[in-house]
């Protein structure tokens, strides 16, 4: 059973994604062997984090054990309160942080209230992270990673494959940071090298579903020249690991 | 299923690893399940097309039963400028931004007028040149046969405008990697504007493959995207 460690639901505003429901998701996942994916709500990311957030939770609840969520923050607004009450919902694997879209830097001080309720609570942190932006470059996201002792999951493994190399040498230097491997950039010769660099046990699956089409995330590991073992710890094996840290039961 | 990658390069690009020579890419079409490449070599898009024939035979055989070659044009007045098409190619590929031509002018008229007369097909690069520019080509050169590689996420809803407009335009539909946009295509336009690449090795060909495996439309449909529609779009079928 993969696990997809980055996934959302909804509408997005510059360009059309002809599948935002959860019940395309889920199908999808059912046809390629995801058995379940973390999400958070685009419109949480695009406008409103509370909205998007309930809408995250409410789609969970409607399919326990196909859906978990991460709860967005945006460190504009002060939803210390909501964040907090809903870290404890079991269903919840941590919280989203797109420093890109709200245009503040994931080492910025309002993100840190948010960044010790959730490693209080022992769960994870999945940023996004792009290469050279003032907001959340994959060193940003690692020296974040460094002033907590929770998991933080670099999303995109840094987006472009220039920056690999780096992302490999802080994930393997950084013991609470793992590369998560959605996005369209990456082709498998460079998520081969990044494994290669910071072993097989630092990296995750994640689609970036529903902007990204899951198949295409799951074929571009699976059609890849990795070992077996190694596919599987990264579709599974090591998310697993990470939940169970987190004191999250799968189904 | 008979599967032809109607979009890929063969040969070392500037950004990253790829099969190099004609037999690593054949032992990669072989792990995929590919039974057929329509490649443009990598030096005629990222060398200068005038001077490909130097390269040409280091690569290996590219006259290989299992690939079609697309080689690059640049339309030019002047003798020594450019390079036209090669009389035996039914397929060839232009990026007028990356070889700083212009598509309108009357240089590239004229050769696409006269693909158009032969019913040969113009690949074109979506994020390359911009959808405009394919729109205005495809209303002046009505009857000429496009396929639009490298669409991407972000313009579905472009893309299928474009789809609409010129019905002698079909889609390469490995790089429409957002969720359910291939079906979304198949629903609007039908699987016969539609053909399976992956624009390897820029984009990963393990992706495209293994969705052309799951997609939620007909058999009949897969077989459309898999190879049909390139079969009838370009009278391929003799490059079994």
């Amino acid at each position: 059973m993969i696990i997809d460690l980055h996934a959302h639901l909804g509408s997005w505003h510059d360009f059309l994604l002809p599948e935002p429901s959860s019940e395309w998701l889920l199908r999808t996942n059912e046809r390629v062997g995801i058995g379940i994916s973390c999400v958070s709500h685009l419109s949480a990311i695009a406008f409103d984090a509370r909205h998007g957030n309930a809408l995250a939770l409410a789609a969970a609840e409607g399919n326990p054990g196909r859906l978990a969520v991460w709860l967005t923050v945006n460190p504009h607004f002060d939803d210390i309160g909501f964040i907090r009450e809903h870290l404890a919902h079991p269903m919840v694997w941590g919280l989203k942080l797109h420093p890109e879209v709200h245009q503040y830097p994931v080492t910025g001080p309002r993100y840190e209230p948010y960044l010790r309720m959730v490693e209080e609570a022992g769960l994870a942190v999945l940023s996004h992270g792009e290469t050279r932006t003032p907001w959340s470059t994959p060193a940003d996201v690692a020296e974040v990673a460094r002033r907590h002792t929770n998991t933080f999951l670099l999303g995109h493994a840094g987006l472009l494959a220039d920056s690999i190399d780096q992302v490999a040498v802080l994930a393997a230097t950084v013991p609470n940071l793992y590369a998560e491997l959605s996005g369209s950039q990456l082709t498998h010769p460079f998520i081969e090298r990044l494994v290669e660099g910071v072993g097989e046990e630092k990296v995750v699956f994640g689609s970036d579903a529903c902007f990204l089409d899951q198949r295409w995330g799951v074929g571009r590991i699976h059609y890849s020249n990795l070992s077996g073992e190694a596919k599987a710890k990264i579709f599974s094996g090591n998310a697993e690991r990470i939940l169970d840290a987190m004191g999250r039961k799968l189904q | 299923m008979r599967v032809i990658d109607t979009h890929r390069l063969l040969g070392p690009v500037p950004t990253g690893p790829a099969p190099s020579t004609v037999s690593a890419l054949i032992d990669r079409m072989d792990r995929l399940g590919i039974d057929h490449a329509v490649v443009t070599p990598s030096w005629h898009v990222f060398g200068d097309p005038r001077a490909a024939g130097e390269y040409d035979q280091q690569i290996g055989d590219l006259s290989h039963r299992r690939l079609t070659v697309v080689p690059c044009v640049i339309p030019s007045s002047v003798r020594g400028a450019g390079i036209g098409p090669p009389a035996e190619a039914r397929i060839v590929r232009a990026c007028p931004v990356r070889h700083r031509f212009d598509l309108m002018a009357r240089p590239g008229r004229e050769v696409w007028a006269g693909l158009a007369a032969t019913g040969r097909v113009l690949v074109l690069d979506a994020m390359e040149m911009g959808l405009s520019a394919i729109d205005a080509l495809c209303k002046a050169e009505s009857e000429l046969k496009v396929l639009v590689v490298n669409l991407r996420y972000r313009e579905v809803r472009r893309g299928l405008e474009l789809l609409i407009a010129h019905p002698n335009l079909i889609l390469e539909m490995g790089t429409l990697n957002s969720a359910g946009a291939v079906e979304f295509m198949v629903e609007h336009v039908g699987a016969d504007r539609l053909t399976f690449g992956t624009g390897a090795p820029l984009h990963d060909d393990g992706g495209a493959r293994f969705a052309l495996d799951h997609l939620f439309v007909g058999d009949d449909e897969v077989e459309l995207m898999a190879h049909g529609t390139w079969e009838r779009f370009t009278g391929a079928d003799d490059d079994h």
